[in-house]
């Protein structure tokens, strides 16, 4: 987009009224990948279905590339933008007065299955519901308005500040997952700005397979504006289990395949809403952090020299995990303890930071999503990452999901250009230890970074990717430079000013 | 590495990176461009353009300078960002710093709002020969002493109601004495204080700060004193947290008006003997909760009143909204709909919304003094030590 082009969009934004900011852009310029593609020409800030599909008549129009971006599922989800490309900032759509200014709390729209109005007050606990949330919503906010009515979203991505259009962008999974599926799975219906040669097209996708099918689109099929996504009544103390597994080993290999068998029973044997891991080392809380006072959890923060130590948490109704004790007895190096909802809680809230978690370092993502599809093979993969982490600091954490083991890890690096560098040297390092069949480790690119979608995603999703982009968007305005299988981004570290 | 107070920053042994003190600040911790400050941030919910996370994105790849002056002044430092931040970047003392290194190269100072009269009375305050009469609104009943153990810290209060004459702020200082006085306690008020300078270093006036910290430092010691009471959060935060950065030893152990009720309630020296039927709701000042951590001995004190019927707001403690100002840089049309959204929430909860902090009170009542946004039900902003007072009959 040159200088005349990019005045002349501005000029056409400003008459649509839609918010846009063409000043100093490079803090666009990545995501938490710290990779780049250089800086956007132009961030749009959306705030409604009106302006969306606007700004796709306007991108059609000029034959302009649009990336949509939400906050995202996590911590790295956010899309970058190519230079000549408008980045679509959708956080505000749906979650905003007309004025513009997004209102924190909000009464969302109950309904059914069918769409038709619920009265959550008078829903009972087998009730199929779903909130009607624009696509700039998060759970975080959702939670807080259907907590007085003990509701909460069915899937939670750990990070309850991405958007639920980001959710679905990438798919997100996370508290819910194994009870719910994907959030994918917990949409019920879905509004999407789609292209076609002649303008913008609104599309309201009901059918479930077709909701499913869009699921994980990064972004390369339309805006979406508005979903139904599930909700789920919140388990009372009485129902719920809560258990705290764990295990400390000098071996790797024999710590991951002792829990990567355990989970395999728990996955066949039992129904649960939350399964979550972490790996405890000296930095994961800080040293005044109160946990580590407390008469019960404290204890999981002390490691012995040279062992490695993971505590493995879940959640769910009594009644389906009725045979977890069981379970835990026939490993007898793994501690079985329960524990309450709060004490759950707390260490999920040392589980949801630990990724971040660092004293006086950056994380550097690139690593985030290695799905192992067999827990079995869970020790092998452990002990590949540990050799490739050899002298580095951070831990990996994860979920068990039914269908297999996430595992997501951070370099933590010196805030220096140097630091930075080298952590993402690991992490390349890392993906040519870890990212290969036989460990049936695969890498599901569910926190987003997308830039190279068509060269590490799953390939199995690739094929149907292109389908569905051929589908919704035929003037190709979407997301266009992911298509190209040879795309690779800059790492912007080397360009800190630090 | 961060202190138990979570928004100020002593930079550790990978501090010494970056020459630029600002960005040293800004690196302490990393930052892991996650988005969740922008999302937490009340600004931005008003100003979709104002990102903290693009902020330091910029000062990143280009510097600490790269950040505009607009971002600079548009930032409150409530610390909401740092709060929800995974890796708890100090966002605020970075805006801090910076603004520090700016300053002299700044036409003015803070784009201070009522006329800059904080900026110059805290410049005025700073004078060494300053004489000041700071009793006159006691009035008659009320017992003050020139020593003793506790100092009363009465912080820009008796100024206040010359330009807020709506707010009445006199009246929080005479409830605090009223009931320090019926604790037994007859507390130190100084005509030697001065300003405590919370807005002279939020805004980056270092200079005028150091001078007013040094002066009050000097009386306070003199005065031989324990305890430091005040009804401030800024002044707390400032007196408890900043002071020993600043003066060196700092022994005097500083209270918050509700510390102290909270205390004397628990040792039975205060009772609430009257009855106070009201619905009431509480505002988290930024000062006292994520700035000092500060978020239970208010709530023990209302929950210590006869009658009174406590309702929690939806986003408290260190979720708590900000009342749109900050250090007064920033009053415009972004802190109306921030005000507008918090009243309202503060509204559908109670008729009476408590803080326990003046410039809180005096931000909301000005709020409602003007013309709201939108409607708002009725409500009443009062203080808390004001309302612990109705309950001593």
């Amino acid at each position: 987009m040159d200088e005349m082009e990019l005045r002349a969009v501005e000029r056409l934004l400003r008459e649509a009224g839609i918010r846009y900011d063409g000043g100093e852009l490079r803090g666009y310029a990545t995501d938490a990948s710290f990779l780049t593609l250089g800086v956007p020409n132009l961030v749009a800030f959306p705030k409604d279905e009106a302006e969306c599909v606007a700004l796709v008549d306007l991108a059609i129009d000029r034959e302009l590339a649009l990336v949509p971006r939400g906050t995202g599922s996590g911590t790295a989800g956010a899309a970058v933008a190519p230079p000549g490309a408008i980045l679509v900032d959708m956080e505000r759509v749906g979650a905003c007065d007309a004025r513009g200014h997004r209102r924190g709390l909000f009464s969302p729209q109950i309904v059914d299955g069918t769409g038709e109005p619920a009265d959550l007050s008078k829903a009972g606990p087998d009730d199929v519901l779903y909130v009607r949330v624009g696509a700039g919503r998060t759970s975080d906010e959702t939670n807080r308005a259907l907590a007085k009515h003990r509701w909460t979203v069915a899937v939670t991505p750990s990070s309850g500040y991405s958007t639920f259009g980001g959710n679905f962008a990438t798919n997100a999974r996370g508290s819910g997952t194994p009870a719910f599926g994907p959030f994918g799975n917990a949409v019920n219906r879905l509004r999407i700005i789609a292209s076609s040669e002649k303008g913008a097209r609104v599309l309201e996708v009901t059918d479930p397979k077709e909701v499913r099918r869009l699921a994980g689109h990064h972004g390369l099929c339309g805006l979406v504006t508005e979903l139904d996504v599930r909700i789920a009544p919140v388990l009372r103390a009485d129902e719920m289990l809560c258990a705290i597994l764990s295990m400390d080993s000098v071996d790797a290999a024999h710590l991951g395949s002792t829990m990567g068998a355990l989970m395999k029973r728990v996955a066949t044997s039992c129904r649960y809403y939350a399964g979550e891991f972490l790996f405890i080392d000296r930095g994961i809380v800080r040293p005044d952090d109160p946990i580590r006072r407390d008469g019960v959890l404290g204890g999981y923060f002390s490691v012995p020299a040279d062992h490695r130590k993971m505590v493995l948490v879940y959640r769910g109704k009594k009644d389906g995990m009725a045979a977890l004790p069981a379970i835990a007895a026939d490993f007898p190096e793994v501690a079985y303890r329960e524990i309450t909802y709060p004490q759950f809680q707390a260490m999920m809230k040392v589980r949801t930071a630990a990724t971040g978690k660092a004293l006086q370092r950056v994380n550097v993502p690139g690593c985030e999503d290695f799905i192992i599809e067999d827990p079995a093979r869970f020790g092998d993969v452990l002990a590949r990452m540990f050799a490739a982490m050899a002298g580095a600091d951070g831990r990996p954490v994860g979920h068990h999901y039914p269908d297999g083991v996430e595992v997501h890890y951070r370099p933590q690096a010196a805030v220096t250009r140097a630091g930075i560098e080298e952590a993402w040297a690991l992490n390349l390092r890392l993906r040519e230890a870890v990212l290969r069949p036989e460990l049936t480790v695969e890498d599901r690119r569910e926190h987003g970074l997308g830039l190279a979608l068509f060269r590490d995603g799953p390939a199995s999703r690739h094929e149907e990717l292109r389908r569905l982009k051929a589908e919704y968007d035929p003037a190709n305005v979407f997301c266009p430079h992911l298509m190209d299988s040879k795309l690779d981004g800059r790492f912007v570290g080397a360009q800190f000013a630090i | 590495m961060t202190e138990a107070v979570g928004i100020q920053v002593t930079l550790g042994p990978d501090g010494g990176a970056s020459p630029d003190p600002a960005l040293r600040v800004l690196t302490a911790e990393g930052c892991i461009q996650c988005n969740k400050c922008t999302f937490s941030c009340p600004v931005h919910r008003v100003d979709v353009l104002f990102s903290p996370r693009k902020v330091i994105l910029q000062a990143y790849l280009g510097g600490a300078d790269a950040v505009s002056e607009r971002d600079l002044w548009a930032c409150l430092t409530c610390g909401e960002c740092q709060a929800v931040c995974p890796t708890q970047v100090p966002y605020p003392a970075f805006i801090r710093a910076q603004r520090e290194k700016l300053l002299p190269a700044m036409e003015r100072t803070a784009p201070c709002k009522h006329g800059g009269f904080k900026d110059v009375l805290a410049k005025i305050m700073a004078k060494p020969d300053l004489k000041q009469d700071r009793r006159a609104w006691i009035g008659d009943g009320l017992k003050v002493a020139d020593r003793g153990d506790v100092i009363y810290f009465t912080g820009c209060m008796p100024y206040l109601d010359g330009v807020f004459s709506y707010c009445d702020s006199a009246r929080i200082g005479k409830a605090a004495i009223k009931i320090m006085n019926a604790a037994g306690i007859v507390p130190v008020v100084a005509n030697a204080e001065r300003c405590c300078g919370h807005d002279a270093m939020w805004n980056g006036d270092r200079e005028t700060y150091e001078k007013l910290a040094r002066a009050n430092a000097a009386w306070i010691r003199e005065s031989g004193a324990k305890r430091l009471v005040t009804t401030c959060a800024e002044c707390y935060s400032m007196l408890k947290y900043e002071y020993p950065k600043v003066v060196g030893e700092w022994p005097l152990e500083v209270l918050h008006m509700s510390e102290l009720i909270e205390e004397l309630v628990k040792a039975g020296k205060l009772k609430f003997a009257r009855p106070v039927e009201l619905t009431v709701t509480y505002q988290d000042p930024c000062r006292l909760g994520r700035h000092s951590k500060e978020y239970d001995a208010p709530r023990e004190v209302l929950k210590a009143i006869p009658g009174l019927t406590f309702v929690e707001m939806d986003r408290i403690r260190e979720n708590s909204m900000c009342c749109g100002v900050g250090a007064y840089s920033n009053c415009d049309a972004a802190t109306k709909f921030m005000q507008q959204e918090r009243l309202e929430e503060a509204a559908s909860k109670a008729g009476n919304l408590v803080t326990a902090c003046p410039h809180c009170r005096i931000h909301f009542s000005c709020y409602l003094d003007g013309r709201p946004v939108d409607p708002l039900p009725e409500l009443k902003i009062v203080d808390l030590t004001e309302l612990a007072a109705q309950a001593l009959g």
